[in-house]
């Protein structure tokens, strides 16, 4: 009995001593990191890139548990000096974005959306939010996407989207247009623009009906970028309401892109015939703008544009068609141009020797001889 | 208000006739010399009047007609200088509105340049930019393109590749350019701009850090003036003259002056249809939001010439150009014999359009216009980066983006903030 007694007990004093220890142990831990987390933002900010780069793989040794006391000490603008604790955070994103450190990179992502959730304050959050903006990946995508229905929040989630290269974010933010109202639906709208993407054409047309100027700028440019057929009518009433010319919503610029989307995915005939109209009623700058259109996807064959547009067009239409005639090289080209030259008046014809001078082909020197004399 | 109805397409109708016609009585007998009739004159908006904006008020041969700025105190200063007949907005859209302006002066921060720029060009608006003339490569690219393809002309407003002394030259560019085109310091070269070398970098627009969020005062619209930045309590060393040293809206000292120090360069190395491939730097650790100092930035193009930066002042006895045949210093000395001599003999380089009103007219592009301003404000940016980021970089000057490098590239287009979009 009594062994058996002293056997529990000394057991019991056994475990005891290892449970103290490694509580000691942790406390010892514990204060360790802490030493080494003040050691390390004490040195903020290091003075060159070596130190720097150092400096990150110690913040790296730190682990999760050392950068966590890192994270936390980030305040609300106003509510404390949290100046080195945003230096190393910053740099730490900076440091990962850099090629490889893939495994850092994923256990930061993981820390980063940690402290976004860990914080009641907006512009705490965003901060981290901005992290993910350098190392994020597919998981910050869909977290981001959690925030796009808060008004504060919005505009930093987009943020994070737009700059992560993911599969799944134009999906996202497409499905996101149906939520309504929404509060930074025009660049919700932006990023899908920037994707060129045709996934929300229902939802621009929807938002460009019901939407202000700013709204509706936002998604006649989407639907020009998306180059998608149902957009269309919706663009084109847009120019044609604001007769060709530039309004606030940028709607004839938004038609003109429109058209030279339409030409890269080789529907020609479309884009040549939203060109005929902005030639019959643009301003020079979208009639310009279309000519390019037409030279770029047309080349040779957009000349007899060139031609028609030079002969009823004023100084400077007519000089900015001498500009993209250079757009169309080759001696069939200057042949045109030297037939054209018969036929125009003298101020004409002095704007296009000056251009077929720059355009330096030989064929066109006997012209440019003739005129000399 | 008013409005002036003749604008740059009438003038242009006009002056291509008169061109033509037997002028019996020259303008400047009736008018004295260098004298240029109101309906002449090209007209002019100018968007962001703070003290650079409101310092392109005068300027020979336009008329200003419509000034806008996000800060009624600007505004109203802007107004008293003017005088009569100029109409004030808060927002530049309405000014682009306008058919009677022909040329829009951008002298707002730089976050705002591409935006601004963009929408300018598809108004049909020529443009007159201050530099630098993008924040990010991205904006650059997006206004490059929009300018050629409404076919307007863009002033990129530094000037040192055409005219006046380069800061502690002693000379223009232009003797440096013959020389260097005529192969007498031999290639590759090397720049190095320095304080030794005659130029200054301006470390004192580097930003506060931990900022405080403070009340907005009622002459500004804040968020208005943010635009495409993201969102930051505002405190009034972000706004006005201090913006320069915040991430969200400039770069520094670099941003400041590089495009004036560096567009010179860029045109004498003849490298203005490329950029430098690599881009070493040694700088502090920069924070999140403001922009801190540098010691060296070291460009190097692919053909093995190199621009540095050099902002410590660390090589006491860099030649401002430096060749395998000779180099030149600071205050035009050379180690060249007969350098005048030489220069003099050598031909001129080609002749540029060196006033905006003149390219507005005749339609030639300026000496410094989108396509060359976009390739210096790219060296500036390049360094930018390579600061923010703490690392040196590899770029591809053809793709215009950063090699095995995704956290650099995805600083080459940054997200804006709605409903701001290029």
């Amino acid at each position: 009995m009594v062994n058996l007694k002293n056997h529990a007990m000394k057991k019991i004093i056994i475990i005891s001593c290892l449970v103290f220890t490694s509580l000691l142990g942790y406390n010892q831990d514990r204060r360790a990191t802490e030493t080494k987390v003040a050691d390390l933002l004490a040195r903020m900010p290091v003075s060159n890139t070596i130190e720097l780069k150092n400096q990150m793989q110690e913040m790296s040794n730190l682990g999760s548990q050392g950068r966590k006391q890192i994270t936390d000490m980030i305040n609300q603008p106003g509510t404390g000096d949290d100046t080195r604790a945003r230096f190393a955070v910053e740099s730490y994103s900076r440091y990962l974005s850099e090629y490889g450190h893939d495994n850092e990179k994923y256990q930061w992502e993981s820390e980063c959306i940690e402290a976004v959730l860990a914080s009641g304050y907006p512009m705490v959050r965003s901060f981290f939010l901005s992290q993910l903006r350098y190392i994020g990946t597919e998981r910050s995508v869909e977290f981001a996407s959690g925030f796009l229905t808060y008004e504060y929040m919005c505009e930093p989630a987009v943020a994070v989207i737009a700059a992560c290269t993911s599969q799944e974010k134009e999906e996202i933010l497409a499905m996101s247009l149906q939520i309504r109202p929404f509060p930074c639906v025009e660049s919700v709208i932006n990023a899908l623009a920037m994707m060129q993407s045709d996934k929300a054409v229902k939802e621009y047309v929807y938002w460009y009906t019901t939407g202000d100027k700013d709204i509706q700028a936002a998604a006649l440019n989407a639907m020009a970028e998306s180059a998608h057929e149902v957009c269309y009518k919706t663009i084109s009433s847009a120019a044609a309401a604001a007769s060709y010319k530039w309004d606030a919503t940028g709607a004839t610029a938004a038609l003109v892109q429109y058209a030279r989307n339409m030409g890269e995915k080789g529907e020609v005939s479309t884009m040549e015939k939203i060109c005929r109209d902005v030639l019959n009623y643009g301003s020079v700058q979208y009639k310009t703008a279309a000519l390019e259109a037409l030279v770029h996807y047309g080349g040779y064959e957009a000349i007899e544009n060139l031609l028609t547009e030079f002969r009823k067009g004023e100084p400077e239409y007519r000089k900015a068609i001498l500009n993209l005639a250079d757009d169309i090289p080759g001696k069939a080209a200057t042949r045109k141009w030297l037939v054209f030259l018969q036929s125009v008046d003298n101020t004409s014809k002095s704007e296009i020797i000056d251009m077929l001078g720059k355009r330096g082909d030989q064929l066109a020197v006997p012209y440019i001889n003739d005129a000399l004399f | 208000m008013n409005r002036d109805k003749t604008g740059r397409r009438d003038f242009i109708k006009k002056s291509t006739a008169a061109a033509f016609a037997f002028t019996v009585i020259p303008r400047h007998v009736l008018g004295g010399n260098g004298f240029i009739a109101p309906s002449d004159q090209l007209t002019k908006g100018i968007i962001g009047v703070g003290n650079m904006g409101r310092g392109h008020i005068p300027y020979e041969g336009t008329r200003v007609l419509a000034v806008c700025d996000v800060d009624d105190d600007h505004l109203n200063l802007a107004l008293a200088q003017a005088g009569e007949g100029v109409d004030a907005y808060h927002d530049f859209r309405v000014l682009l509105a306008r058919p009677d302006i022909d040329i829009v002066h951008i002298a707002t921060p730089p976050h705002w340049h591409g935006i601004m720029a963009k929408m300018a060009a598809e108004a049909g608006k020529d443009i007159w930019c201050e530099k630098p003339m993008t924040r990010t490569i991205g904006e650059g690219i997006e206004v490059v393109e929009a300018v050629k393809k409404y076919g307007c002309m863009f002033r990129l407003n530094t000037w040192f590749r055409f005219k006046d002394q380069f800061y502690g030259l002693g000379t223009t560019v232009r003797p440096l350019k013959k020389l260097i085109d005529s192969g007498a310091l031999g290639w590759p070269l090397k720049v190095t701009i320095s304080g030794i070398t005659g130029f200054d970098w301006k470390f004192y627009w580097s930003g506060e850090h931990n900022l405080n969020p403070m009340p907005v005062p009622d002459n500004l619209d804040y968020d208005f003036w943010l635009g495409p930045a993201p969102y930051k309590p505002y405190n009034p060393e972000r706004v006005h003259s201090k913006f320069r040293g915040y991430w969200d809206y400039d770069g520094g000292g670099l941003g400041d002056m590089g495009q004036h120090y560096l567009d010179p360069v860029q045109y004498m190395l003849g490298k203005d249809n490329t950029s430098p491939i690599y881009i070493e730097v040694d700088a502090p650790q920069q924070h999140y939001d403001a922009v801190g100092s540098w010691r060296r930035i070291e460009y190097t193009y692919e053909d093995g010439c190199k621009i540095v930066l050099d902002g410590a002042n660390a090589d006491i006895h860099a030649a401002y150009v430096e060749g395998p045949y000779g180099k030149i210093y600071k205050g035009f000395w050379s180690d060249i014999p007969d350098l005048q001599k030489l220069i003099d003999s050598l031909p001129e380089p080609e002749d540029q359009v060196t006033i905006f009103s003149d390219s507005v007219r005749t339609r030639n592009k300026f000496a410094l216009n989108e396509e060359n301003g976009h390739r210096s404000a790219t060296i500036v940016n390049l360094g930018v980066i390579a600061v923010r980021l703490g690392r040196n970089l590899t770029y591809d000057p053809v793709k215009q983006k950063f090699v095995d490098d995704e956290g650099a590239n995805r600083l080459i287009y940054q997200p804006m903030r709605g409903p701001w979009s290029i």
